[in-house]
């Protein structure tokens, strides 16, 4: 059993943060993108099916942008499966944590929890911050 | 111990801070600067980007080599970034035990000349560097953990 990332969102997005991931990371070769709505054609129900039966035999974690958007609501049909997280908000720290630990976590849902409580402190009103200004020593 | 030492014109940010720190496994983070200390605004910006549970220090060059010699840094597995080839020289000479620097980012400046992707490097600077491989540190070239090592030698 593998795992994988799979980025769901509308538009390049998905795409788009990967090559973030990636300058940051280096190449990302478990990291799946779905950039839904990019053609006339596309179809959200049979793509997310597609991904969610040839991937029953990995364990699969999926980042949407929105939650409560389209790309998420699909993907909620499949959260009864063991293997199936999903996780919304995208964003660089989020995605940044969860991948560089993929591989050395024995609990998904550990890894899960911590990264989304750590991504949410990095968004911050700059402006407001306050620093410490003692400085720290050996 | 000292896991690494890092060349990176902007010191400290999110792309050194994330993966390094992780990839390395450190739990302190020297940033050894004559600047730094002195300059309110690029302190806050380190400070910012210093990750979750690991201590960041930050000195000028000759009390980092004072504190790196005095045996203080021994108990922590020590990530030391600095912002210049000349910088790194310093450290190294100072202590031995600085055994492996990493080119990571070295901008675009007179009489420099680029020898990978983000390394420019002077010819002064290569003279440092073939110095301090001479003496059996080893110096490579890398942006991010995951990139492939080219060793500083190979790339002039």
């Amino acid at each position: 059993m593998a795992r994988k990332i799979i980025l769901a969102t509308h538009g390049n997005f998905a795409q788009g943060i990967r090559t973030s991931l990636e300058l940051i990371c280096g190449k990302a070769t478990n990291v799946e993108v779905i950039c839904a709505y990019m053609e006339e054609a596309f179809d959200l129900g049979t793509t997310v099916e597609n991904m969610i039966t040839e991937n029953q035999e990995n364990e699969l974690l999926v980042i949407t942008d929105i939650f409560g958007g389209s790309v998420n609501n699909e993907f909620f049909k499949y959260v009864e499966r063991s293997n199936v997280h999903l996780v919304s908000g995208l964003n660089l720290s989020l995605l940044i944590e969860i991948y560089t630990q993929l591989e050395h976590t024995d609990s998904l849902e550990t890894l899960i929890t911590q990264a989304i409580k750590n991504s949410q402190e990095t968004i911050q009103y700059c402006n407001l911050l306050k620093v410490k200004d003692e400085e720290e020593e050996f | 111990m000292i896991k690494l030492l890092r060349v990176d014109h902007r010191l400290l940010h999110g792309q050194v801070a994330f993966s390094w720190t992780q990839s390395l496994g450190v739990d302190c983070i020297l940033i050894a600067n004559d600047d730094v200390p002195q300059n309110d605004i690029r302190k806050t910006t380190i400070k910012l980007a210093k990750p979750a549970g690991v201590k960041l220090v930050i000195k000028n060059i000759e009390d980092s080599i004072s504190a790196l010699q005095s045996g203080v840094t021994d108990k922590y597995k020590l990530f030391i970034v600095v912002e210049s080839v000349a910088d790194a020289y310093k450290l190294a000479k100072g202590c031995p035990e600085i055994k492996h620097i990493n080119l990571g980012g070295m901008k675009v400046r007179e009489g420099t000349r680029n020898i990978s992707k983000a390394v420019n490097i002077t010819s002064d600077e290569e003279v440092l560097v073939k110095e301090l491989v001479a003496e059996g540190v080893d110096i490579e070239i890398r942006q991010v953990p995951n990139d492939k090592k080219v060793a500083a030698l190979d790339a002039f």
